[in-house]
């Protein structure tokens, strides 16, 4: 049990993750999985920059972070799996479902084609029929920002 | 007396997230306060050539916002490098979030509770005139973070993340939110004490005993997405509003 | 209450409004500083810290990250403050929990609806705003910036008012009226220890807060 938290925002490493969530959660590691960000020395900077002591953050690509994922799950470290969008989420779930069981949709923010749904949740359509078909597969998937707010479920939030 | 552009960039960054939205976020504030600045640069360009780059300062942005001048210092930078309107707006969205997490780590978890957590603890024997330092000393380490941030982003443009961690910043973050843990941990006691100096004893073991109680609630796995102090407060407060008036 | 009392509360708690998100994010908003000031205006500094200390305990517990939803505690404190401060036989502590707290929910719920307005001006403004138009920037800017000090106002006057209803209530001439202070304090204090613990984490922030509630303890205890 050392992965505590599966995060989908588009916002990546920033104060709701490392503080909001990885403190209570007493996270030790972040891994970001997000194909573009893997490739680019100039962001890993930034985002290790923003990182506080005490918290490590890794970067992978689609492709390895679904490689690693056992290795992740078995380790010592409490990991929280970070992905900029649903669809890296999705693929990550549906490689390993038994390890990516539960799904939190952090931020997901406007874009032209997206509706809201939450405040910090905008999707479009391809979006929204994959949390269905997600949650119709078996996942528990909870729209929640920080730690201290309500979780919406996908009955609510559909 | 003309101001130049870095002060009105400078001032314009205090208001910030006047216009903030769920969607933008400060975006617009961003723009607002990146105008002066790119004015300037592109007093020579044209038209449209400056229009395009105050559209792409005010696309979605979100930081924290008394760093928002590293960003904006930096898009002006890279802007003036000629740098591709694409490569800028993945600078600023790569800004984003480091930003807001250094910043919510230097201030909100850091320096602000710091600051509050020590104001409390010195009311008891400062008086209220210590409530008055607490904002003087704010606004003036704010001023100065805002300025900082706003020269190393026009100095460094792209290349501001590795100045940034070579900067004072995240080492100054850590020491704050040390000191902030502790007078945080030294105010309550204190505070609690001081208000409940004149009551009757038992006063202090009922609130230390529902407060600890509280906390306990408020860390628990079981509870702690349900239970605030805001709404143990209140809660409370109901129940003692049905104790005094239902008899 | 006489008119320029009330202009000069309703002026404060206007600023303070505005000091929250919009101009200048200058810690004017915290509880501590806006009920300190109202008392003062109201003519008791003593009632007015005391409110702003009870309510800074609750404010401890915000992380204003992200785009977080929190209550706005600065015209909700300056409300309770000049209420305690205007009738000497109310307990400062019962009216920080009773006119502060769902006031501050309050100033929450309008933050939120103000961002909503916001974002519909923005909406309108949208092909001028993408041509680079920095005019429309600017209007944006003030446009946001009235609509918060619009907010301010209407929940000082809000607030004030709630302020004036609970003090047509005699609570205070109950001798267990001592335990609304004791709910209020103990809410509070759950908020302030709780957060750290939150905030906190692990290792050495953990540890400092540790240190700081020992140390805390100590003072206290000293005879």
């Amino acid at each position: 049990m050392s992965l505590v938290l599966c995060r989908v925002d588009d916002r990546l490493v920033h104060g709701q993750v490392v503080i909001g969530w990885g403190r209570p959660l007493g996270a030790t590691e972040v891994i970001l999985v997000d194909d573009a960000v893997a490739e680019s020395a100039w962001e890993q900077d930034l985002y290790r920059m923003a990182t506080p002591a005490g918290l490590e953050v890794r970067f992978a690509t689609t492709a390895a972070a679904v490689a690693e994922l056992p290795a992740w799950q078995g380790g010592s470290d409490r990991t929280i799996l970070l992905t900029g969008d649903l669809a890296t989420m999705a693929a990550l779930r549906d490689a390993h479902p038994g390890i990516v069981t539960r799904i939190n949709l952090g931020g997901i923010h406007h874009r032209s084609g997206r509706d809201e749904l939450l405040r910090y949740l905008y999707l479009d359509e391809a979006e929204v029929a994959l949390v269905r078909r997600l949650a119709a597969d078996g996942a528990e998937i909870l729209a929640q920002d920080l730690p201290t707010t309500r979780a919406v479920g996908p009955d609510a939030l559909l | 007396m003309a101001m130049t552009p870095r002060w009105q960039t400078m001032i314009r960054l205090l208001g910030v997230q006047a216009a903030w939205t769920y969607e933008r976020m400060s975006g617009i504030g961003v723009g607002h306060a990146a105008a002066p600045l790119l004015r300037d640069l592109y007093r020579d360009a044209t038209p449209e050539a400056r229009r395009g780059a105050v559209a792409r300062s005010a696309e979605y942005f979100n930081c924290h916002p008394y760093l928002a001048g590293v960003a904006v210092g930096a898009v002006v930078r890279a802007e003036q490098d000629r740098v591709p309107g694409p490569t800028i707006t993945r600078l600023r969205t790569a800004l984003s979030g480091p930003l807001g997490s250094l910043g919510d780590q230097l201030v909100w978890t850091g320096e602000v509770p710091a600051l509050m957590g020590l104001t409390l603890a010195a009311l008891p024997l400062a008086g209220w005139w210590a409530v008055l330092i607490a904002p003087v000393v704010h606004n003036l380490l704010r001023l100065r973070l805002t300025l900082w941030g706003l020269d190393l982003g026009l100095r460094e443009g792209l290349a501001v993340g590795a100045a940034l961690q070579r900067s004072w910043l995240p080492p100054a973050a850590v020491q704050l939110q040390q000191l902030a843990a502790f007078a945080v941990g030294l105010a309550i006691p204190v505070v609690l004490m001081w208000v409940l100096r004149d009551g009757p004893t038992r006063g202090v073991t009922v609130t230390v005993a529902l407060s600890v109680i509280g906390a306990l609630l408020m860390m628990a796995p079981a509870t702690r997405t349900r239970v605030t102090g805001l709404r143990l407060g209140l809660g409370l407060l109901v129940l003692a509003l049905l104790v005094i008036g239902g008899s | 209450m006489s008119i320029l009392l009330a202009a000069a509360l309703l002026v404060w708690g206007t600023i303070v409004a505005v000091d929250l998100v919009s101009i200048p994010q200058g810690l004017l908003a915290r509880p501590l500083v806006a009920a300190t000031v109202a008392g003062a205006i109201a003519g008791d500094v003593r009632a007015g810290v005391l409110v702003g200390a009870v309510l800074e305990l609750y404010a401890l517990e915000i992380l204003p990250i992200g785009a977080a939803r929190y209550p706005d505690y600065g015209p909700a404190a300056v409300a309770a403050a000049a209420g305690a401060a205007l009738d000497p036989a109310a307990s400062p502590i019962a009216l920080a929990g009773m006119v502060g707290l769902p006031m501050g929910i309050l100033g929450g719920w309008t933050l939120h609806a103000m961002r909503r307005r916001t974002a519909r001006s923005v909406e309108k403004e949208l092909a001028r705003v993408s041509a680079g138009d920095a005019r429309a920037i600017w209007e944006l800017q003030l446009g946001g910036l009235l609509r918060d000090a619009r907010r301010g106002l209407m929940l000082s006057v809000v607030a004030l008012l709630v302020a004036f209803l609970v003090h047509l209530v005699p609570w205070f001439s109950d001798p267990r009226a001592v335990y609304l202070d004791w709910a209020v304090l103990a809410g509070g204090a759950a908020a302030a220890l709780g957060g750290a613990l939150r905030i906190a984490g692990a290792g050495a922030r953990q540890r400092w807060l540790v240190v700081g509630l020992a140390t805390g303890i100590l003072v206290v205890a000293w005879p």
